[in-house]
């Protein structure tokens, strides 16, 4: 075979052929990396009602990374991000169990207030949901109201700014928040989640009501904002976690089948079913 | 390829006879509607004239009645009373069965009174304050407003609720989980951001409520009585527009029960405001 | 479990079909290659030059293919891996039509006479038997995805680096006499051709590895 010489710059770029373990992500040109944190599930189990959802889930997510979880309907994919910020016990006839770790502390302890947890755990969900009766200043600022902490503009813009928001708005903080088109009302409850200062976002299928272009916005937000926070993310899209995630994890019927970095779940997966999946043989 | 047929005769005639059917139905439910309407304006306009808002009834049969001038003022500050009284704890009670009660055993105890209070007739809760404060002695014996104001207010509390929990119930669970999601406690997700949502819908109902209590004759005949002249003091008697009507069209005199007939006038017109302001405000909160 | 995306799949397996069939071209061409040389066969040879333009075509078409998949199918995983080696098979037998098309050339040039050195001739013979055979496996080892069979190519392949050495020092101790000596230059250029065809075989061997392993590497083979 022939040998091509490689120029400095290409080496420097391009990734080194056979990664192991998680790529680096690009350092953001402006902020510095704040405290994000890491999640760790440890033997997660989920049930609805008789139906055992979570079956032994043990999983990493790093800090400052996108991870995604893909896999079939039914999979149990909403309900291990509902589980990671305390959403899932909400629901009438639900529960779970075992360990939920953000660094060395178990958000499952009897001692750790709900509230808080959510406060440090952000999520975005499928459909937008910005409140109805408030402007746009203050849907963004209803998290901090919410927690009863001060509100200040600063804060505001600059989470509008974090979720790429703010040059469209800002001569109308004071309209309605519902009068946005669907990807802009979005990147609102984006908005919304980023002005508490979380350390990770949940996000369930954030782009699947969306429009191309918005869906697109969507991800280059994640990508900025994995700088600042921890991302987990939830899709149906497998076009989508590969854009986006650094890591992927595949789940079927509440099980982990594989989990590993994004460019190897879909160049060489290391388990059949992934294979089959992700090449859309079943699903 | 299939043939596009035009509609059968037969077909045709069946329709027309369906809907002349439901024509002379609808125009016979219309009837007594219109007749009532007929005798008000016919016999009630009569009465009316400036002396008849602003004088007094007098009480004598023989020379000149007066108007309703208390007997307006009255309905009117016995039904705030009700209404101060009725809405926000109705509110709250909806509030409760909606955010917390939802699924619980507690919650489906009171939803299940509610809904027997609301087919209580009203002459029982009349009859419930009557026993219970102004014949009792606790709160010292004696007709007043503001005991009819009570009664009233038991009349509404059930319609509240009821009304109250449809729109709650409205509000759709994305904003809860929304809010949930930041981390807001309970109570502030149902205070900040269910209540605000389910505003306008909740002041509709109400406003259903005040209308319907308005013209409650029952429970003011044993609560708040009769009386002559205009009250301001609750604590006392006070007339009021359905008993100074039961009172006038027994009476043999002509020109009492045209009086009588002036007074549901003017009750009726007075329960079509509230009801069209209803209307208006949930007219124009459907488009925010 | 139902079988999704059944049109990609015929699709995949369409060009996969498409593309080794280029291989078949080839050992057709091979042979017609070589019987031409046996025999001195000019107007062999020009066809052969001719019908190269058909394995060019196939390799346009498969070209044309892997980009329409990537483009409106997003292939990954496994499927993926089968694209970018088709991309790269489809490549090899094209160079091979091109080597023959290099020995095709050299005919002429040998011209119409009986060959001067026996035994050189027949190391090239034996050569071009090697090289048919190896393309032919190469073949086999991606229809099956074999990874013995694709690594096997390699033994083949040593002989043929180790005649075709032979062939170089035979043309080096030919003698003085200088139509003895171009006849030697040419038929050696006949013989780098074939052991060029011979490692574009090993070179399909590797992608056959690639695809069921996820890993590149290169097949450890004697020096060249």
């Amino acid at each position: 075979m022939t040998d091509q010489r490689i120029s400095e710059e290409t080496v420097a770029e391009s990734p080194p052929v056979q990664r192991l373990g998680v790529p680096e992500a690009k350092p953001a040109a402006r902020e510095v990396a704040s405290e994000a944190r890491a999640v760790r599930l440890e033997s997660l189990n989920a049930w609805y009602g008789d139906h055992h959802t979570i079956k032994g889930l043990s999983l990493d997510f790093a800090a400052n990374r996108a991870t995604a979880l893909i896999g079939p309907s039914g999979s149990g994919k909403s309900t291990v991000v509902r589980c990671i910020n305390r959403m899932h016990e909400e629901l009438p006839a639900a529960r779970a169990e075992g360990r939920v770790l953000l660094d060395d502390l178990d958000l499952y302890d009897r001692a750790v207030d709900v509230t808080a947890v959510r406060r440090a755990i952000g999520m975005v969900f499928q459909k937008p949901n910005p409140f109805p009766t408030m402007s746009i200043f203050d849907n963004v600022a209803a998290g901090l109201r919410l927690t009863s902490r001060k509100v200040d503009h600063e804060h505001v813009e600059k989470a509008l700014h974090g979720a790429g928001l703010w040059e469209e708005v800002k001569d109308r903080l004071a309209k309605p928040g519902i009068g946005l088109s669907g990807g802009q009302q979005q990147r609102l409850c984006i908005a919304r989640a980023l002005a508490v200062e979380p350390e990770v976002i949940l996000m369930d299928e954030p782009a699947s009501a969306l429009d191309p272009i918005s869906t697109l916005k969507i991800e280059e937000l994640v990508q900025e904002l994995k700088s600042r926070v921890t991302i987990i993310i939830v899709t149906h899209n497998m076009q989508q976690a590969a854009r986006v995630a650094d890591s992927t994890a595949f789940l079927l019927d509440g099980e982990l089948v594989e989990v590993g970095p994004t460019e190897k779940i879909f160049t060489n997966p290391a388990d059949e079913r992934t294979e089959r999946y992700v090449t859309g043989k079943f699903g | 390829m299939t043939a596009l047929t035009a509609v059968s005769g037969r077909r045709r005639r069946a329709d027309s006879v369906a809907r002349g059917a439901l024509m002379v139905l609808t125009g016979v439910a219309l009837v007594p509607l219109v007749l009532v309407v007929y005798y008000l304006l016919k016999r009630g306009l009569g009465a009316i004239s400036w002396d008849f808002f602003t004088t007094d009834p007098t009480g004598s049969f023989l020379g000149n009645p007066g108007g309703v001038k208390s007997a307006i003022l009255g309905t009117i500050e016995i039904v705030a009373l009700a209404t101060l009284i009725a809405v926000p704890t109705g509110v709250l009670v909806a509030l409760y069965l909606v955010e917390f009660g939802r699924g619980k055993r507690f919650g489906n105890v009171v939803r299940y009174f509610v809904d027997v209070m609301t087919g209580v007739p009203s002459i029982v809760f009349g009859l419930f304050v009557y026993i219970v404060l102004v014949t009792s002695s606790f709160v010292g014996v004696g007709f007043a407003g503001w005991k009819g104001a009570v009664a009233l207010a038991l009349l509404m509390l059930p319609v509240v609720i009821r009304s109250g929990e449809v729109v709650l119930l409205l509000v759709p669970d994305s904003l809860r989980e929304a809010a949930l999601a930041l981390g807001a406690p309970r109570w502030k997700v149902a205070f900040r951001v269910v209540l605000p949502s389910a505003l306008p819908g909740l002041i509709t109902g109400s406003l259903l409520a005040v209308a319907r209590a308005a013209g409650e004759t029952a429970p003011l005949l044993f609560t708040s009585a009769i009386v002559l002249g205009t009250s301001f003091n609750l604590d006392g008697r006070m007339n009021s527009l359905p008993v100074q009507i039961f009172t006038d069209v027994g009476q043999a005199q002509d020109r009492l029960v045209t009086r009588a007939w002036g007074a549901a006038l003017t009750l009726v017109v007075l329960v079509l405001l509230l009801t069209l302001i209803a209307r208006l405000f949930q007219r124009r909160n459907r488009y925010t | 479990m139902a079988t999704a995306r059944l049109h990609f799949q015929e699709e995949l397996r369409a060009l996969e079909v498409q593309c080794l069939g280029a291989l078949d071209l080839v050992v057709v061409t091979l042979d017609r290659t070589l019987e031409a040389l046996a025999h001195q066969d000019v107007e062999l040879a020009s066809i052969v030059i001719a019908d190269d333009d058909r394995i060019d075509g196939r390799y346009l078409e498969v070209q044309q293919g892997i980009l329409s998949l990537l483009a409106l199918q997003a292939p990954v995983a496994s499927d993926l891996r089968v694209v970018a080696a088709l991309l790269h098979v489809i490549k090899h037998a094209e160079r091979m039509g091109d080597q023959c098309v290099n020995i095709a050339k050299l005919i002429p040039i040998v011209g119409h006479e009986p060959p001067k050195d026996a035994a050189m001739m027949e190391q090239i013979a034996t050569m071009g038997r090697l090289a048919r055979s190896e393309v032919a496996q190469s073949k086999q080892a991606f229809l099956l995805r074999d990874v013995d069979v694709a690594e096997d190519l390699v033994r083949q392949d040593a002989q043929i680096n180790r005649l075709n050495r032979e062939v170089f020092r035979r043309a080096v101790e030919i003698g003085t006499d200088v139509d003895l000596r171009e006849w030697a230059m040419t038929m050696m250029l006949v013989a780098r051709a074939l052991e060029r065809i011979g490692d574009n075989a090993v070179d399909i061997g590797e992608q056959v590895a690639f695809v069921v392993t996820g890993l590149f590497r290169e097949f450890s083979d004697a020096s060249r």
